[in-house]
């Protein structure tokens, strides 16, 4: 998967989880300072990202924390190259 | 529309309303004022009380109390989401418990779970039914599992009006877990068997795991 169909699948799983998004999401965007999810809607949104790509994505621990896109996009190409 | 307080109390030995009654009282609420089967699509609670509830049902009824939850129903297409607010003021009085209504929990070592059920088939019964199960499977977990609390629901179609069935089986999934300002938060996926099941949707947990 490339770094713009990425950035799809990341948009896609953003929107199912939150509906409309305001603005453009880009790799500089954090999902989380930005204020676009909330702890509860992250979980929704990982699930959401794993399901569309069926895939695991392994390095999205428990612990977890950066939700800058830009973080995802590179844990999303890894995962699914 | 305006602001609706809903007739909630304390079950049983409870210090806390119990998301199910929240539910329960405004699906009512929802449903009366729909000429069509309404669905309980998501919801959400950021903060639990032990006082009254109030609803708006509408975005834009105000209230000033402090929001605790937000849930969004879907009837013909159009989605409606409501917001719970905290009445500030005495705890709410007492209701007598129901009795449990899931049996033959088991736990495998990933954490995925199955029980059986026996409710009355409607809307409140099933939704007590899934948490007591859930919340039941988080404390197998082990003894340093404590605090339990349903906080979400999402990508659900529950009917507010069906019929669910008295008997049947849930099964739990685990999805994602993640550990949030010192808390685990789970999200798994509920499976219902039985006549006229609702199709599966993600359930989210809070809990304490002590060090």
């Amino acid at each position: 998967m490339t770094r713009e169909e990425a950035l799809a699948a990341i948009t896609k799983a953003l929107t199912a989880t939150v509906g409309s998004v305001d603005g453009e999401v880009t790799e500089d965007t954090n999902l989380v300072e930005d204020g676009l999810l909330d702890s509860l809607d992250s979980m929704t949104f990982l699930f959401e990202l794993e399901n569309d790509l069926n895939t695991k994505l392994e390095a999205i621990d428990e612990t977890y924390e950066d939700f800058r896109v830009g973080a995802i996009v590179d844990i999303v190409v890894q995962a699914t190259s | 529309m305006t602001v609706h307080t809903i007739d909630v109390g304390l079950r049983g030995t409870r210090d806390y309303i119990q998301g199910s009654q929240i539910l329960a009282r405004t699906s009512e609420l929802v449903q009366g004022e729909s000429a069509t089967p309404v669905l309980l699509v998501s919801a959400k609670f950021t903060q639990i009380t032990e006082q009254g509830v109030r609803v708006a049902l509408a975005a834009t009824d105000r209230d000033d109390g402090n929001e605790i939850g937000k849930a969004q129903y879907e009837a013909n297409g159009e989605r409606q989401t409501v917001r719970f607010f905290e009445v500030a003021g005495p705890t709410a009085h007492r209701i007598d418990d129901v009795a449990k209504v899931t049996n033959d929990l088991a736990v495998d070592a990933d954490h995925t779970a199955t029980c059986t059920f026996a409710i009355e088939g409607t809307f409140e019964s099933y939704l007590v039914a899934v948490i007591e199960f859930v919340k039941a499977a988080h404390a197998k977990r082990g003894e340093d599992v404590v605090d339990i609390w349903f906080t979400a629901l999402m990508g659900a179609k529950l009917p507010l009006t069906a019929t669910y069935p008295t008997t049947g089986a849930l099964r739990l999934t685990p999805k994602i877990e993640r550990v949030v300002e010192g808390r685990l938060q789970t999200l798994g996926l509920v499976d219902t068997e039985g006549p006229g099941a609702p199709p599966p949707f993600q359930i989210c947990f809070s809990c304490l795991v002590r060090a």
